[in-house]
């Protein structure tokens, strides 16, 4: 009995040390700091620039970052900054946790040098432990308008809803958002009379025989209206041509002969989503937006739209002039007005936003489909592109220069990036990047970056680009 | 084909002359008796498996100990006609029985169904189930829907635990140490599992135990580089996390059991467990910084927990010291909670996302059975009830919008059934039966079965079992919403049930050597099994496509197979045969074939026993043949056809030696699982891009591990 009760105690004692757990420490990390942007322009209108300084973690303790600058072409009286210089240096201070800093630099002329004036900043000491700048250690500030060099731009296309469009100017590195549902119609402006309807509602167009406006209703369009659906075989030809062949609409060019002009049944398609799906889906398409009945007509250099709901007798009318400086002229049903949207169109290079694309469907046939994260290039201003992707390009985006540019490969083709960049189920894909050529001639490169924020919700892409000409 | 009959027929002829000059009577041995099994599963009053009707085997308390088996996963991926099927990236293990799965297969525990992801008895993760206070396991294959209801459609799996203690006290610790493949340290990798159980006799006529094991699996790496790790290329690897996902459970159980020592009986046992489940993100988000060319990783990681909690009371005895009478009343809930959480990789914060119900279940069960009513040999009826209030929800269900993405649901049905035990001539026992399922749901169901046994004069049995069962719909197939402007997919809460039903074969005999040293039990079974209505997805309209789910395929299975087993001295073994095809009606899919896929299945055991040195050698093999399954593709002229793929055979190997010292007190066991080092296996099933089959591999183990089992028995 005693010796059985001596072995069960060595046994419990066992027993305890197996059921131990562990633990273990974490290391210092360094603290890094680095100019926000490679580059910022002075242009006509602004005076003040805020330089950005960030912190790749929250600062450990309070420090000061110690600034120095070389000057080109511009004198010491044009400009000063805040905190201002002193024997050369600016100190910009930051405080325990944050997570960034700035300084202010002030243009106090208007007569600068035509040869290339600007200033450039470099950090140049950091008064803390295991404190140092990589990546963006000098900043250039140009006193003319030049191209930007690139950085990075987080376009903020809505989280999992993605209800923006986003318009991109890379060389001016600027972004515009636009609400998905404030138009419906855009009227091109170039020489042809075409109308592209708004892809990322997922609207679509059918022409009607030959039947007048007030005639159709919804009875008479009722099977028309079940093939004009997703991924039903033939829907492809209710959506304009995905590539941007703006003479490829889903509605035809619109004729100086008024009768050669079809009635159009119009799906709507669906407003922007407002639910939120599970972390890492999306929920771009909302509620059904409905059906409107149209005719496009011409009148001198202008065009007229008649509208009218599916069952109305009677239709509106509306007079849509051309617009020489972007590349539609947009209307709204909601507003029955013409609305602003586009950015002129030299001043951008790509748009997020949700698309129409047309698929190969499994059962043969083409159809259409809605895709997310869809990124389009501005073709219609002559932005052309090309993919590489390992390990067909053996190159890595870091090591891709001018001299690697190969013109024969740029494609006037407003899918290049299209959704490639990324896939719904692994996420980013790392192994390719965008040569880009913008409206101005500037040859860009493009990585992206991001295509979930930190915590894995869709609809927070980033990437980073660099000038290479 | 007719080749495969040739061969086992000649199989069956040889052995039996080679048994021919063994006597069979003298059934009343000493030896005879010490070998019995004795069953539970389908029987009116618990008997031995030769007087049964039904065919059942048994999995005993030595196999689960040889085994090391810390879960029923351990032990029924060596039957014959089931397969373990691992959902490593999920921390689950289904099984797969005649080539359905979980959802289609009974697991009971003392004959009540526990609860699960989609029911009482369905959908079981049986690496949940624990197996330490087990007495024996009892499998029978084909639908037993009179007795046990919906959902027994390919048969039930059903654990009898121990309910009796030989001395007034009883305190077994135990420890086990497993290597998780080739990955073991004392902490951070490999399995660790503490046990510790206390049995104590009140009194004559109570014994109560009580029970807890602490089982700790840390996963199994593999190619995988753990819970840090993170590109630094900022390229999707998917090497982060674990190929297997790492575990801990912990299981309390108590019993105690009443006997008056004459017609009344009773117990009550109490089971509560949990269990921690982490799935790490395969790659992480680099959260790349342009800027300063830094990263700060983060991972989307996710927790599961499981709480089960069980309660049954059983009583049983005799009314008038006449009729039978068993009657179990059973409450259990099951708790799945999740966490999605964001971990920054360099400084180890956790920051949580969401966090809600991921799958709830609540249900009372109540089952009784009557018999003996009347004095005959000749027939014997049995009455019986059973009730079912299942109250559960389920997540998932709506991806597109968190706010729907939970159902709940209550079904509550109601069972009467009646079975009668008719012996119309010496040596026939025919059994019909019939059970009315009524639910809040669906229409009132009927399972309908009829077993016959007959002891040939030469004292062969054989058995004819005709069976049914429906199988309720799951929660996907009801509720599932997936409608935005690409797609159409919907659960359709109009679904009927499926409905099973099987036809068995066996015939076996006992073959003693003189001496009665030698028995041997060949057992060739045949069998049939069909489910129809069987529920899938279909497209309900073209434009715009929409898919619904129906009752619309059948599943056929066809197969025999020959069970084996000796007894000689110190020495047992046991081999057996299976070779099963299985054809399936997809109307859903359009296009399809039904041709039958065969597969075959081996398994043994061989175990010797020295008593001079307390020592028991044993081996277990399994080995699952090719598998074939077709899959569809789309040709060059972009049609659908349907092209066969295959997963490859693998066989499962494991080998232990138990010894025992200071008089058996202290036991240790020591052993290999899966020896032939299987982790992937490859199959050419996989659904390629359009125009190239691409060929996977399925995971299957987590590769050679070794086990050392400590023990000891305290009784006093």
């Amino acid at each position: 009995m005693k010796r059985q009760l001596k072995n069960l105690s060595v046994f419990i004692f066992l027993l305890i040390l197996s059921s131990c757990s562990k633990d273990d420490a974490t290391t210092q990390e360094d603290f890094i700091v680095a100019f926000e942007n490679p580059s910022e322009n002075f242009s006509a209108e602004k005076n003040e620039i805020v330089i950005s300084l960030v912190f790749a973690s929250p600062a450990p303790k309070n420090g000061e970052i110690k600034i120095t600058y070389n000057l080109n072409n511009v004198e010491e009286n044009q400009f000063s900054t805040n905190p201002s210089i002193k024997e050369g240096t600016i100190i910009v201070p930051f405080s325990e946790n944050a997570t960034e800093t700035s300084f202010n630099l002030t243009k106090t002329d208007t007569n600068f040098s035509t040869e290339n004036p600007f200033i450039e900043f470099s950090i140049s000491e950091i008064n803390l432990e295991n404190a140092f700048t990589q990546g963006n250690t000098s900043t250039k500030i140009n006193f003319s308008d030049v191209a930007s060099l690139g950085g990075s731009i987080s376009p903020e296309v809505g989280g999992p809803n993605e209800e923006n469009q986003v318009y991109i100017d890379l060389s001016g590195k600027n972004t515009t958002q636009v609400f998905r549902e404030k138009w419906d119609l855009a009227f091109y402006s170039g020489e042809e009379f075409r109308v592209k309807l708004n892809a990322s509602l997922f609207m679509m167009a059918a022409p009607l025989g030959n039947v007048s406006i007030d005639e159709v209703n919804e009875t008479n369009v009722e099977s028309l209206q079940e093939e004009m659906a997703f991924l039903v075989p033939g829907s492809n030809e209710y959506v304009d041509a995905p590539d941007g062949n703006i003479l490829a609409t889903a509605i035809d060019e619109i004729s100086i002969n008024e009768n050669e002009n079809k009635i159009y049944l119009l799906k709507l398609g669906n407003k922007a989503g407002t639910a939120t799906p599970e972390i890492g889906s999306v929920a771009v398409g909302g509620e059904a937006r409905g059906w409107k009945k149209i005719q496009i007509i011409r009148e001198n250099d202008e065009y007229i739209l008649r509208y009218a709901d599916l069952n109305a007798t009677s239709y509106q009318e509306i007079n849509i002039p051309k617009t020489p400086s972007t590349n539609f002229t947009f209307f709204s049903f909601n507003t029955e007005n013409i609305v602003e949207v586009e950015p002129q169109k030299q001043d951008w290079d790509l748009n997020f936003t949700v698309f129409t694309e047309v698929l190969d469907l499994p059962e043969g046939g083409l159809g259409a489909y809605g895709f997310s994260d869809y990124v389009v290039t501005n073709t219609l201003a002559n932005v052309q592109a090309y993919q590489l992707k390992k390990p067909e390009d053996d190159i890595n985006f870091e090591d891709f220069s001018f001299s690697n540019v190969q013109e024969e490969k740029f494609e006037l083709d407003q899918r290049v990036i299209g959704a490639n960049w990324r896939d719904v189920f692994t996420g980013l894909h790392t192994d390719r990047f965008y040569i880009i050529k913008d409206t101005e001639g500037n040859i860009y490169k493009l990585k992206f970056t991001a295509f979930v924020n930190e915590n894995g919700v869709r609809g927070y892409p980033s990437f980073e680009y660099e000038l290479l000409n | 084909m007719i080749k495969r009959y040739f061969f086992l027929t000649t199989l069956l002829v040889f052995i039996q002359t080679k048994a021919q000059e063994i006597d069979s009577l003298r059934q009343d041995s000493l030896h005879y008796n010490s070998l019995k099994e004795v069953v539970l599963t389908g029987q009116y009053n618990r008997q031995s498996v030769d007087k049964s009707v039904f065919e059942v085997e048994v999995l005993s308390q030595k196999d689960i100990k040889m085994l090391a088996a810390n879960n029923l996963a351990d032990v029924l991926n060596q039957t014959l006609n089931m397969n373990i099927v691992p959902q490593a990236g999920e921390g689950r293990s289904g099984i797969k029985q005649f080539g359905f799965n979980s959802e289609y297969v009974k697991i009971l525990v003392d004959n009540v169904p526990i609860v699960g992801d989609e029911g009482f008895g369905n959908a079981i993760d049986i690496s949940q189930i624990n197996l330490d206070d087990i007495e024996q396991i009892e499998i029978i294959e084909g639908s037993m829907g009179v007795q046990y209801g919906a959902d027994a459609v390919t048969g039930v799996v059903n654990i009898i635990t121990k309910k009796s203690g030989k001395h007034d006290w009883q305190i077994t610790p135990f420890i086990q140490e497993e290597t998780i493949g080739n990955e073991y340290s004392f902490f951070d990798e490999g399995r660790h599992i503490q046990s510790i159980k206390i049995g104590h006799n009140f009194s004559d006529e109570l014994y109560g135990n009580i029970l807890y094991t602490r089982n700790d699996f840390q996963g199994f790496l593999n190619n995988k580089k753990g819970i840090s790790y993170y590109n630094r290329a900022r390229e999707n690897d998917s090497l982060r996390g674990y190929e297997w996902l790492p575990k801990e459970q912990n299981n309390i159980k108590a019993l105690l059991n009443f006997t008056d020592n004459k017609n009344f009986k009773a117990f009550y046992k109490f089971e509560y467990f949990t269990e921690e489940t982490n799935k790490y993100a395969n790659n992480a988000n680099s959260n790349y910084n342009p800027s300063t060319e830094t990263i700060n990783p983060t991972a989307n990681d996710e927790i599961f927990t499981s709480e089960r909690f069980y309660h049954h009371l059983n009583t049983s005895g005799k009314i008038n010291e006449k009729v039978n009478f068993n009657i179990s009343a059973a409450y259990q809930e099951q708790i799945k909670n999740y966490k999605r959480y964001s971990y920054r990789l360099k400084t180890e914060e956790k920051n949580t996302l969401e966090q809600y119900d991921y799958n709830t279940r609540k249900g009372f069960f109540s089952r009784g059975t009557f018999n003996n009513f009347f004095d005959s040999d000749k027939a014997n009826i049995e009455l019986g009830y059973e009730t079912t209030i299942d109250a559960g929800s389920a997540s998932g269900l709506a991806s597109q919008n968190i706010e729907q993405r939970t159902k709940s649901n209550q079904l509550n049905s109601y069972s009467f059934f009646a079975s009668s035990e008719l012996e119309p001539f010496k040596n026939l026992s025919i059994r019909p039966g019939a059970r009315v399922i009524f639910s809040s749901k669906f229409n009132p169901i009927m399972a309908l079965s009829l077993s016959g046994k007959y002891r040939f004069k030469n004292n062969y049995q054989l058995r004819a079992i005709v069976g049914s069962a429906p199988k309720i719909p799951n929660y996907e197939q009801l509720y599932f919403y997936l409608v935005d402007s690409n797609h159409n997919v919907q659960g359709n809460e109009n679904l009927n049930a499926e409905y099973g039903k099987s036809i068995f074969l066996h015939l076996k005999k006992n073959f003693w050597s003189k001496n009665y040293e030698l028995k041997f039990t060949p057992k060739l079974s045949l069998w049939f099994l069909d489910v129809k209505d069987k529920i899938d997805l279909i497209v309900i309209q073209n434009a715009p496509l929409a898919y619904q789910y129906n009752n619309i395929d059948l599943y056929r299975t066809w197969g025999t197979s020959l069970r084996n087993s000796i007894n000689y001295n110190q020495f047992t073994a046991t081999l057996g045969v299976g070779f099963s095809g299985q054809s399936k009606i997809l109307k859903s899919a359009g296009v399809y074939n039904d041709d039958y896929l065969y597969a075959f299945q081996i398994n043994s055991n061989l175990s010797y026993n020295i008593p001079k040195w307390n020592t028991t050698f044993s081996t277990y093999f399994k080995y699952n043949g090719p598998q074939q399954q077709f899959f569809n593709e789309l040709n060059d002229e972009r049609e659908t056809v349907v092209k066969r793929g295959k997963i490859e055979g693998y066989g499962w190997l494991n080998a232990s030696v138990r010894k025992t010292f200071f008089d058996t007190n202290f036991e240790v066991t020591l052993g290999a699982r899966n020896m032939l080092d299987i982790t992937q296996v490859n199959t050419s099933v996989i659904g390629g891009g359009t125009h190239e089959t691409s060929t996977g591999s399925q995971l299957f183990g987590y590769g050679r591990s070794y086990f050392i089992k400590l023990l000891y028995n305290l009784n006093f």
